[in-house]
């Protein structure tokens, strides 16, 4: 833009903002002079200004902290650290990043946790740890991961343990509960492993799903025993060197990953002793067999709330024919009052052999009797394996998106590239504007999911929404050598969507197509308009591609409607906007709990409340983080 | 005041070099700086918990009390600093939260286990890239709307300080900050009409 054109442009913003709004109208149609272009570039930018609110108001260090204290993790791939030199990253976690990396003096895989510099800056903090840390791993137990190593370089701390292929718990448990027989033998195994740690003083602290590794064997590993400790904050006075607790740590990319496991003196933040690990074993067990988890929450301190006052429905409420042992089993382990709880873990071990002897002496397989589930549960089931796959899609489509964007700056634009313009709603009244939006975004997503075909992220896309078709134009500037333009037309139940889909070089039509539907078989055409592009670009698909781009996120309409419209306000970016995103996506949440898309969506309208609407990141992180959890544990079990 | 130390010293030589438009400065100055922000920024973090709030102001009100060789006449105002540290801290933040994303595709995006905080982190970052890319856009509009951004939402500036740092009238910055902001907001809510 021309220096002229800009102060114009910026002299007319100064004059508007100040008068008032109403009179903002007739001064621009006076200013300028019948310059359309100016004056709509002017109302644009006074219309932004109006619903900035809040925008960028806060200096960024105070509401992403964790931005600048990143571990430059990305540049550790092929480094040495002690003797081990980093191979891969495994995951990473409010504990630290755990890499796979090869011990360069005995040449054995390990894996490799590397702890957050601010676990580690409190001295008197980490030599407890170590303490604590040595102490874990001197024990030799079958179901605790063995640790090689506690050391540091001059950076950072580090532990070194055996590396297991596997799935955690958790994982497992995202395909639905287990069956009694499964359920037992882990519980029995985990419990031992805690015995074994009890026996030597060490208290896990942290027993959740995320920190069973079950290995294909038939292994359950305990990992990360006694790292918990790191969390803890001694009290000012040290009495009786009791460790407190701090419960509700919400500070982004803090520690606390979850608060669902946790005891109700952990939750108070009294001292934690062995039983604190025999409730958390409980909780557990409690999920594996029933499916839920015994004290959910969606914040950290609903949950404690929760853990605190309320009693988790009986076991027999899931599963009728649970045998009335294991629900004793349970809610002894649950006692909210550790003294009525049991007292060791070896009693627990105990009920739970007998137990298992029982069932299997009584014939009765269990495993028959668990496949006693109602039909419909299965069904739900089938049905959530597929929306698994989409909520991954999602949640990785900003990301390959923007993988192909910078991969091919090419002069040339690959054949395989594509822009999909937001789509124009055509509707009578004009209201279509979030429908449009949603579908826009959904063909992205599923197009985003095509290793083969680059495809422009919509923050590029979205200038182009009142564009003059100068497709050729358009597609210079994005780097591609095809466009979607598309329209909407709704009308009651009715929709009809209208696609192009266009070579750039020539500006020649590739394929078009016209569809019309009634609104509750809409996802059907996001499907059938994407793979038509995938098939005119000759975009190989893998056969995960294909799935991913044919399933469904929800089979509910209503419910589709309603994420639908919390995309639109969640890419608006205002407090207010985004607010409003909150309460559709959770009552799209209401009409399909399962649908891990809307959570996908809550989590990110809560994460940018807090850059956008001002609010502390106190109290939209931990909001963020449940929903996020929620998608997760919906999305786990690809394939 | 006590005798700089030669790191003081380096750091301050860097810094005058780079405002004196040694853009080389900047790469020399970062690995410098970086470790001491990093630690101040953990240090507050922890101090966080117990229950302070977060200030810009504050953390590099210190790293400036750290870093610079206050002898040296054009370093023994506080602003000339932070208006450089505005820089880096937006430099630093950005290199961050591309190794973010670099670091999940590296990956493979498949096999990382991301936890809560990782995700919001990951919200946060791509705003982050997307907020950066807005700015150079702007810079190359309008330099000086950049730069009061950069040094109120990177640097923790008020409006007072702004405007004095950039030689303008409060009202003037206050003016040209509204239209930066809205001008930004628009660029990231994809809300920019078509240029021809």
């Amino acid at each position: 833009m021309k220096a002229e054109r800009w102060q114009q442009i910026n002299d007319l913003f100064q004059s508007a903002a100040e008068r008032a709004p109403e009179e903002r109208t007739a001064f621009l149609d006076e200013a300028c002079h019948g310059d359309k272009g100016l004056c709509r570039e002017v109302e644009s930018l006074i219309g932004s200004h109006e619903r900035a609110q809040n925008f960028i108001e806060t200096p960024i260090f105070e509401v992403a902290p964790e931005l600048l204290t990143n571990e430059r993790a990305g540049a550790l791939i092929g480094e040495l650290i002690g003797h081990y030199r980093i191979e891969s990253l495994i995951g990473i976690g409010g504990m630290g990043e755990v890499y796979l990396a090869r011990d360069e003096r005995l040449g054995r895989k390990v894996a490799l946790k590397l702890l957050p510099e601010r676990l580690t800056v409190d001295e008197t903090q980490l030599s407890r740890f170590k303490t604590e840390a040595r102490a874990a791993s001197a024990l030799n137990h079958p179901n605790i991961l063995t640790v090689y190593e506690i050391g540091a370089d001059a950076n950072r701390q580090f532990i070194a343990t055996e590396f297991i292929e596997g799935m955690t718990l958790r994982a497992s448990l995202a395909r639905g509960r287990m069956n009694l027989h499964e359920a037992l033998e882990i519980a029995v195994q985990v419990a031992s492993a805690l015995a074994a740690a009890h026996e030597t003083g060490v208290v896990h602290r942290d027993i959740k799903p995320e920190n069973i590794m079950l290995r294909p064997d038939g292994y359950a590993k305990v990992l990360d025993l006694g790292i918990a400790k790191l969390t803890e904050q001694q009290p000012a006075s040290d009495d009786h060197n009791v460790g407190t607790t701090t419960v509700l740590q919400t500070r982004p990319g803090s520690v606390l990953g979850t608060a669902h496991y946790m005891s109700p003196e952990q939750a108070r933040g009294q001292t934690v002793d062995a039983r604190s690990d025999i409730w958390s074993l409980g909780a557990v067990l409690y999920e594996m067999v029933g499916g839920n988890k015994p004290f959910p929450g969606e914040t950290p301190s609903d949950c404690v709330a929760s853990i605190l006052k309320t009693e988790p429905p009986p076991l027999s409420g899931v599963l009728p024919d649970v045998p009335l042992k294991l629900e004793s089993i349970v809610q002894k382990a649950l006692r909210k009052d550790r003294d009525e709880r049991y007292q060791t873990i070896n009693e627990v071990l105990t009920d739970l052999r007998d137990l298992k002897g029982e069932l299997e002496a009584e014939g009765s397989s269990p495993q028959t009797k668990a496949r006693v589930e109602p039909i419909v549960t299965k069904i739900k089931r089938h049905k959530r394996g597929a929306l698994l796959t989409l909520a991954a899609v999602i949640l990785l489509a900003a990301a390959f998106a923007y993988f192909f964007y910078v991969a091919a700056p090419a002069p040339s634009p690959s054949e395989k590239s594509i822009a999909i313009l937001p789509f124009a709603d055509l509707s009578p009244a004009r209201d279509q504007e979030y429908f449009c939006d949603g579908i826009q975004e959904e063909i992205l997503t599923r197009l985003s999911k095509i290793r083969e075909l680059k495809v422009i992220s919509r923050t590029s896309t979205q200038r182009f929404k009142s564009a003059p078709p100068n497709l050729p134009q358009i597609a210079k500037q994005l780097g591609v050598a095809n466009i979607l333009e598309s329209t909407v037309q709704k009308a009651d139940n009715q929709v009809r969507v209208h696609v192009q889909l266009i070579s750039a070089r020539d500006d020649s039509h590739l394929w078009a197509d016209k569809y019309d539907r009634k609104l509750t078989d809409i996802f059907g055409v996001e499907s059938e308009i994407a793979t038509a592009i995938a098939d005119t670009l000759r975009a190989k698909l893998s056969g995960s591609e294909q799935r991913a781009i044919a399933t469904r996120p929800t089979e509910n309409s209503e419910a589709h409607q309603l994420y639908l419209k919390g995309t639109y306000f969640s890419n608006k970016r205002t407090g207010s906007d985004l607010h409003t995103a909150i309460a559709y996506f959770k009552d799209a949440i209401g009409k399909d709990p399962n649908y891990a898309l809307a959570y996908a969506g809550l989590a990110d309208a809560y994460a940018l409340v807090s850059l956008y609407g001002g609010e502390g990141p106190q109290e939209t992180v931990p909001q963020a983080k449940a929903a996020a959890r929620k998608a997760l544990e919906l999305e786990d079990g690809l394939p | 005041m006590t005798t700089p130390s030669s790191s003081q010293q380096e750091v301050t030589r860097l810094l005058g070099d780079w405002s004196a438009g040694d853009e080389a400065a900047l790469e020399k100055l970062i690995p410098l700086v970086q470790p001491e922000l990093h630690r101040l920024a953990h240090h507050y973090m922890s101090r966080e918990c117990a229950g302070h709030t977060l200030q810009t102001t504050a953390l590099l009100d210190e790293a400036y009390l750290r870093l610079i060789d206050r002898t040296k006449p054009l370093w023994h105002d506080r602003t000339h600093f932070v208006a450089a540290a505005a820089q880096l801290m937006r430099r630093i933040m950005v290199d961050h939260a591309r190794e973010r994303r670099s670091l999940k595709r590296g990956a493979g995006a498949l096999k990382v286990t991301l936890d809560e905080a990782a995700l919001v982190t990951e919200t946060r970052s791509e705003e982050l890239l997307a907020l950066d890319e807005a700015l150079e856009r702007l810079a190359v509009q309008d330099p000086r709307k950049s730069q009061l951004v950069e040094l109120r939402y990177f640097g923790g500036l008020t409006v007072e300080e702004t405007a004095e740092f950039l030689k303008l009238s409060q009202r003037t910055a206050e003016r040209e900050w509204n239209m930066a902001k809205a001008w930004l907001y628009r660029a990231l809510s994809g809300e920019e009409p078509h240029e021809s």
